[in-house]
């Protein structure tokens, strides 16, 4: 049976806004933005970046930081969701994103091999055990589809676009997406190399802004059919609604200067959900803090939505935590639909005259029944996602 | 849904050409490479030869590209190609590559950079060609394509998987044509690595009907691409019945050949053997025989197997290949020998090329736990 909507049941995030959702409310609230010198791994670079402090030890993924921030918020969204486990006759699939975590990234493994030709397979038994998506399905047992989304920093968008089509497709009951991404030194110096890094708190959107800092963390939405919900008893009122996906066909770095990629993705996503421009009550911009990337975006929205849409960016509170990010800023978008405000776009002070509209710039009541998150990715990939918090169908649960 | 055109990149050549003849011809043996690990012996590998990269009108583009770019740019280009359309609309073209290890030659090639230079000193364009989209990135500028593009990597069922993702895409009205398939690269860390982690025969045979624990590899590298639709052409090789993967596999009807993506980088190939046993067994006893709890592990009784890792080398990615082998066979309606013919288990295999009646062919790919991956697919 083909449907046209998924329930978004629970959510769970953690990054250095919060291990929680509550804490990472809070953060918002105080528009805080936490920043700290690296101190995962040893560099040479003095760029700030958002670490996550205190990840809580769970039963997989000990050894890889990826694994056990993505463990933490796919419990938490479970949890969420009303679930302590997986119903044993549940077809769960599980399809996340990442872009750290699926490279054999291990600088001491490969300057090991380099000196002497030989070096331990410990590294490499990590990395095989590693793959995001089907450690989680192991950990929670689910044996449905699984799936690892690598589209650079839309990793995490897509792959909640990807289990959205499998459950309207009728392939799973219950899906667990979204994305995780580790802070880590190759990122760091690459993006570092592409001249992109900036030595401030970024700030997105803002006149002044010089490029972004790297994050860490996760974000998951628990997505299930509403037969499923029904079945167990369980009502919310939040949907993902529409996805689209376009490509730049373009440039391996660059946006298309046009925004044309990025258009076509939020215009398939309104179609998909069968909304207008109009309906949308904010977006969750991509918003990095580069100038290339705020000056395109921001023309794109000011160009779908109109000059008085309410946007933000939230990676002023979590950095940019690549694969995580669509993860993190889905979720957010849901908790945001749930409490009916935005928190300020953390970091902006000055309008961008080269930017036809500006962000939030102070906690915001939202009104409406819809959000939309945007996010463009190396390689020339634009995705959106639509969701929504309808009042008819908030009965209960975690509403 | 439709096979219109395949482009494959293997050791032994490019274009499906290529794969028809190395599959006419039979077993070649491996690459000697000289590698700096196992102390002047040489690493048996199907590699590919950078004059089989070498294409100045495609490539043109893709200078600074790192090597599994240029692999499934190729390939992408040749599948199109092979396949006689023009996209129209290439907003309706949606591409998905699936890789288990990605660009890795150009990750090391960062950490070179990382490690000789310091953090501060690294290669932006290197960097950039280590992410794992950079592939499928190339592959929709080099080809125009502005639908939706997605890299999916895993190590087992990546291929599977983006077959299912592209008929969704398909029957949900998202794209016209979806441009699917696999590449992986192997280079010498990876050498090394698989050395550690893989039994690899010194006489360069991968015996795929041996079904053992660890079996015999030889890593192979390419990629193999495919430009599907919802269409039927004249010029089409088959049609897709059904992708499936899980624990509760359909049991279909009796395959023309059963073809099984032993021999590909597993650690562990007892569970073709299970199969093939459940099989026979299941010809000949009652279903209710059939021990309990593995049930699902049987496939189509009185079946002819075959196994082509042999022709592109040991790949996590192998399935593709595999497919385009069996779509070559019903397009050709021709029965390939399996090259390497091994057999201690004494079961039924396709032991000689001959012109054949093909009309359904099966390809099966278990992982180490036992969990299989069917592509059904019909004439």
């Amino acid at each position: 049976m083909r449907r046209n909507t998924a329930l978004i049941s629970g959510v769970g995030v953690i990054s250095a806004a919060g291990v929680t959702v509550d804490e990472t409310l809070e953060c918002f609230a105080g528009a805080r933005q936490n920043t700290c010198p690296v101190s995962v791994f040893e560099t040479s670079l003095d760029r700030p970046v958002f670490e996550v402090h205190h990840i809580p030890k769970d039963r997989v993924g000990e050894q890889m930081r990826t694994l056990r921030l993505a463990t933490h918020a796919t419990r938490a969204a479970l949890t969420d969701a009303g679930l302590d486990s997986i119903p044993p006759a549940s077809r769960v699939g599980v399809c996340l994103g990442t872009s750290v975590a699926c490279q054999l990234n291990d600088i001491d493994f490969y300057g090991a091999y380099r000196e002497t030709r030989s070096s331990p397979m410990g590294s490499v038994d990590r990395y095989l055990k590693g793959n995001v998506a089907q450690a989680i399905a192991a950990d929670i047992g689910a044996t449905g589809p699984s799936l690892t989304v690598a589209n650079a920093c839309s990793s995490g968008t897509d792959a909640i676009g990807v289990a959205f089509s499998w459950l309207k497709a009728g392939i799973c009951d219950v899906a667990i997406a979204g994305g995780a991404d580790e802070l880590s030194r190759i990122p760091l110096c690459g993006f570092n190399a592409l001249s992109i890094l900036s030595a401030e708190p970024c700030k997105p959107f803002d006149r002044d802004r010089t490029g972004l800092n790297l994050g860490e963390g996760a974000g998951i939405l628990l997505l299930e059919t509403a037969e499923h919900a029904k079945a167990r008893g369980f009502t919310t009122s939040t949907q993902l609604v529409g996805y689209g996906l376009a490509s730049d066909a373009y440039h391996l770095t660059a946006p298309r200067p046009d925004g044309s990629g990025l258009k076509a993705a939020i215009n398939k996503a309104l179609a998909q959900a069968n909304i207008r421009p109009g309906d949308v009550a904010f977006v969750n911009a991509h918003g990095t803090a580069t100038p290339d990337n705020d000056r395109v975006e921001g023309g794109v929205l000011a160009d779908v939505f109109g000059k008085d849409l309410k946007f933000l960016s939230t990676k002023g509170y979590t950095g940019h935590t690549l694969g995580a990010a669509g993860g993190l800023e889905a979720a957010f978008i849901v908790v945001s639909l749930r409490q009916g405000w935005i928190p300020a776009n953390a970091g902006f002070t000055r309008r961008d005259e080269e930017i036809p509209i500006s962000p939030v710039d102070s906690q915001t009541a939202i009104d409406g029944e819809y959000g939309v998150s945007t996010s463009l990715a190396f390689g020339g990939n634009n995705s959106a996602l639509v969701m929504r918090r309808s009042t008819e169908l908030a009965t209960g649960g975690q509403s | 849904m439709n096979i219109h055109g395949i482009g494959t990149i293997f050791a032994r050549g490019r274009g499906i050409v290529a794969l028809r003849d190395a599959l006419g011809q039979g077993w070649a043996a491996p690459h000697q490479m000289e590698v700096p690990f196992l102390d002047g012996r040489p690493f048996l590998e199907y590699h590919v030869s950078d004059d089989i990269l070498t294409d100045r009108d495609i490539l043109k583009k893709l200078r600074r590209a790192d090597r599994l770019s240029k692999m499934s740019v190729l390939a992408a280009h040749d599948a199109i190609k092979d396949s006689c359309i023009e996209f129209s609309d290439p907003s309706r073209v949606g591409i998905i590559l699936s890789t288990a290890f990605g660009p890795h030659e150009t990750t090391f090639q960062f950490q070179d950079d990382i490690l000789e230079y310091g953090d501060a000193s690294s290669s932006p364009t290197v960097f950039s060609h280590s992410v794992h989209n950079a592939a499928s990135s190339y592959m929709a500028i080099a080809l125009g394509v502005r639908g939706p593009t997605l890299t999916l990597t895993q190590f087992d069922f990546s291929f599977h998987e983006a077959l299912v993702l592209a008929e969704i895409w398909l029957d949900d009205d998202i794209c016209d044509y979806v441009v699917v398939g696999n590449a992986d690269e192997c280079c010498t860390v990876m050498e090394y690595i698989c050395s550690q982690k893989l039994a690899l025969p010194r006489d360069g045979r991968i015996t795929p009907f041996s079904f053992a624990s660890p079996p015999a590899n030889i890593p192979g590298e390419g990629a193999a691409i495919f430009v599907l639709s919802n269409e039927s052409h004249q010029s089409d090789y088959c049609r897709i019945s059904s992708v499936n993967v899980g624990d509760s596999i359909p049991v279909i009807d009796t395959p023309d050949i059963h073809l099984l993506d032993a021999g590909e980088m597993s650690m562990d190939d007892t569970s073709y053997l299970s199969m093939t046993e459940l099989q026979l067994s299941a010809a000949t006893e009652s279903p209710d025989n059939t021990p309990a709890g593995i049930t699902d592990l049987r496939g189509p009784s009185a079946t002819l197997f075959a196994a082509y890792s042999p022709i592109y080398g040991s790949m996590m990615i192998g399935s593709a290949f595999s497919l385009a082998t069996a779509a070559i066979m019903l397009k050709d309606q021709t029965a390939f020998a399996s090259p390497i013919l091994d057999n201690p288990h004494k079961i039924a295999i396709v032991e000689e090329t001959k012109p054949a009646n093909l009309n359904k062919l099966l390809c099966s790919k278990f992982d180490c736990s036992g969990k299989r991956a069917d592509i059904i697919v019909s004439r």
